[in-house]
C-alpha cells in the first residue's frame, strides 16, 4: 500500500513539477522551492485527493511533519465518518 | 508617413499544421483544412475545430511552468522561444530593459474555468484553484513571456477580438518607431477549442455547422460557406529597428511597412456590410507605408468562411483596388484561432513574399458570385511579390491592416 508520503511526494512532482530529486522528508515547502500561490494549490490538491483541510500553519513544518498531520487528520475524519473535504457545500443549490 | 523602416528579424509558430514555422508552411501549402472531429467537444451541436497536434507543454516548458498556465500562453512562450532563436537573439544577453512584449488575445485562457464555475455553483470555494485567475487572464500572456525572456521593456496585451494579433503588432511597430524600446517580441496567442467558445459562438451563429464534414467546413469566399472553424494557435514575430538588424547583420525576413487601424461603429458583431471600416484601415496602412493600391501584390484576407465577413471584406478589397491581386485566406486550413489568427497570418505574409509564393484557399470550389477576387485555390501560386497586406476584423468592428515588404 502506498503511503501518504509517497502519494504527496507524487503529487509535488506530477501535479505541481518539483523534481524528485529535492523531495525528502526532511525538505520544507520553501526547500521544494514552492511559492505561497502553489502551496495553496497543494492544499487544494491534497483537500481533494485526501479530503483533509488544511490550515496555512499545517503547511509549515517539513515534508514528513505535514504527511503525518495529514494521515493524523485523515484518520480522524474516517473515524467520525465525515468527509471534511465536502464541509463548505452549500445546501441552497445555484441552479435548478 | 513613414519615419523608420522596421524589420522582422524572427518568427515563431505553433498552428494546427505543428509546432514551428516551417510546419505552418508545408501545411498551408497543402491546401487542406485540418479541421477534425475534437473529443473535447463531445456532445455540442459544433464538435469540431482546428486543434494543434500532438502539443506536450510539459515535455517543451517543463512542468514547473506548464502546470500553472493555461494552454495560450503555454503555445505563446513556445512560439516565442523560436522566434527570438530564430531572429539569433540569446535573451541571457540582450539589454532586457529594451526588449518590449505586445502581444494579442481576446478571451484569456478557460482551460480549466468550467471546473471552477462548477465548485463556485456548488458553493466549495476552498476547493477553487488560486491559480484560477493568472493561469487564464489575457495579459499574463505578455506578463509570463516577459519573465520568460527576460523582456523588461513595456509589456502588454492588446484585445481587438479577432484582430488582436494584429493590432499587437502594428503598436509593436509603433514602439519601436519611437523608440520606447529596441526590440519588441510581438503578435499573439489564442485557443478556441474548448466547449465554452464552441457553445457561445455556436449560439450567435457565427460557427460552420458542417459536422458532417469538418475538413470541408471552412470554404472562405466559397459560395457553400456558412461560418468560421474553432481554432488555436500562436504567432510571433521579433522586430527590430532596420538599421539596428543590418548593425548585427541579422537576417531580415521583411518590414512591417505600415500599419491601419480603425473601428466601423456599425454593429457589435456584424460588420458592416460594405466595409468601409476595413478600407478606412487599408487606407490608413497605405499612407503609413508610403504605398498605393497599385504597390499590393498580395492580400492575405481575414476571410473567416461567414457570410457576412467574407462579402463585406471582398467589397472593401474591390473599394480599395478595383480589381483587387490575388488574395488567400489561412483560416481554410488553420480554422480561427481568434487573437492568434492575425499574427499567425502576418508570420504567413512574411513567409509568402521570402518565398515569393502564395498557399492556396482550402475547400474553395466554387467562388461566391457576388464575390469578383483574384482567389488562390487548389495550388500555391508563385510570383514576385514586393509588397502585400494581412487584414484582420475584429467582432465590435474593429480592424487593423498591416503591409509588409521585401527588404
Amino acid at each position: 500500500m502506498t503511503t501518504t508520503y509517497e502519494r504527496i511526494a507524487g503529487l509535488l512532482t506530477e501535479h505541481l513539477g518539483v523534481p524528485e530529486d529535492i523531495i525528502r522528508p526532511d525538505a520544507t515547502l520553501t526547500d521544494l522551492e514552492l511559492d505561497s500561490l502553489s502551496i495553496v494549490e497543494l492544499s487544494v490538491i491534497i483537500q481533494e485527493e485526501f479530503g483533509v483541510e488544511l490550515s496555512e500553519e499545517d503547511l509549515k513544518p517539513t515534508l514528513g511533519e505535514f504527511c503525518r498531520i495529514v494521515e493524523q487528520r485523515r484518520d480522524g475524519s474516517e473515524a467520525m465518518g465525515a468527509d471534511s473535504s465536502r464541509q463548505d457545500v452549500s445546501t441552497t443549490p445555484t441552479r435548478p | 508617413m513613414k519615419t523608420v523602416d522596421i524589420a522582422v528579424t524572427g518568427l515563431g509558430l505553433v498552428t494546427p499544421a505543428g509546432i514551428g514555422v516551417q510546419a505552418t508552411w508545408d501545411g498551408l501549402l497543402s491546401g487542406r483544412s485540418l479541421a477534425a472531429t475534437d473529443e473535447q467537444l463531445a456532445g455540442l451541436p459544433v464538435d469540431f475545430s482546428c486543434r494543434v497536434p500532438d502539443f506536450d507543454p510539459t515535455a517543451r516548458l517543463g512542468r514547473r511552468l506548464s502546470w500553472r498556465i493555461d494552454r495560450f500562453i503555454q503555445m505563446g512562450l513556445v512560439a516565442a522561444r523560436e522566434a527570438v532563436t530564430d531572429a539569433g537573439w540569446d535573451p541571457a544577453a540582450w539589454d532586457g530593459a529594451r526588449v518590449a512584449v505586445v502581444l494579442g488575445n481576446g478571451s484569456g485562457g478557460n482551460d480549466q474555468a468550467q471546473r471552477d464555475y462548477e465548485l463556485l455553483n456548488r458553493g466549495r470555494y476552498k476547493a477553487i484553484s488560486p491559480l484560477c485567475i493568472t493561469r487564464a487572464v489575457s495579459n499574463m500572456l505578455a506578463g509570463e513571456l516577459s519573465a520568460d525572456l527576460q523582456a523588461l521593456g513595456p509589456s502588454l496585451v492588446t484585445s481587438t477580438a479577432c484582430a488582436s494579433g494584429g493590432t499587437a503588432i502594428g503598436v509593436a511597430r509603433g514602439l519601436l518607431a519611437s523608440s520606447m524600446c529596441d526590440i519588441v517580441i510581438t503578435g499573439g496567442s489564442e485557443s478556441v477549442c474548448r466547449p465554452m467558445p464552441a457553445a457561445g459562438f455556436g449560439q450567435m451563429g457565427a460557427l460552420s455547422t458542417r459536422v458532417h464534414d469538418p475538413a470541408g467546413a471552412c470554404r472562405p469566399f466559397d459560395a457553400d460557406r456558412d461560418g468560421f472553424v474553432l481554432g488555436e494557435g500562436a504567432g510571433i514575430l521579433v522586430l527590430e529597428r532596420l538599421p539596428d538588424a543590418r548593425a548585427r547583420n541579422a537576417p531580415v525576413r521583411a518590414l512591417v511597412a505600415g500599419y491601419g487601424a480603425s473601428a466601423d461603429g456599425y454593429h457589435f458583431s456584424s460588420p458592416d456590410p460594405e466595409g468601409q471600416g476595413v478600407v478606412r484601415a487599408i487606407h490608413a496602412a497605405l499612407a503609413d507605408a508610403g504605398l498605393s493600391p497599385s504597390d499590393i501584390d498580395h492580400i492575405n484576407a481575414h476571410g473567416t468562411s461567414t457570410q457576412q465577413n467574407d462579402l463585406a471584406e471582398a467589397r472593401a478589397l474591390c473599394s480599395v483596388f478595383g480589381t483587387p491581386p490575388p488574395v488567400t485566406a489561412n483560416k481554410s486550413v488553420l480554422g480561427h484561432s481568434i487573437g492568434g489568427a492575425g499574427a499567425i497570418e502576418a508570420a504567413v505574409t512574411v513567409l509568402s513574399l521570402q518565398h515569393r509564393t502564395i498557399p492556396p484557399i482550402a475547400n474553395l470550389d466554387r467562388l461566391d458570385p457576388e464575390i469578383d477576387l483574384d482567389v488562390v485555390t487548389k495550388a500555391p501560386r508563385s510570383q514576385q511579390l514586393r509588397a502585400a497586406l494581412s487584414n484582420s476584423i475584429g467582432f465590435g468592428g474593429q480592424n487593423a491592416v498591416l503591409a509588409f515588404q521585401t527588404p
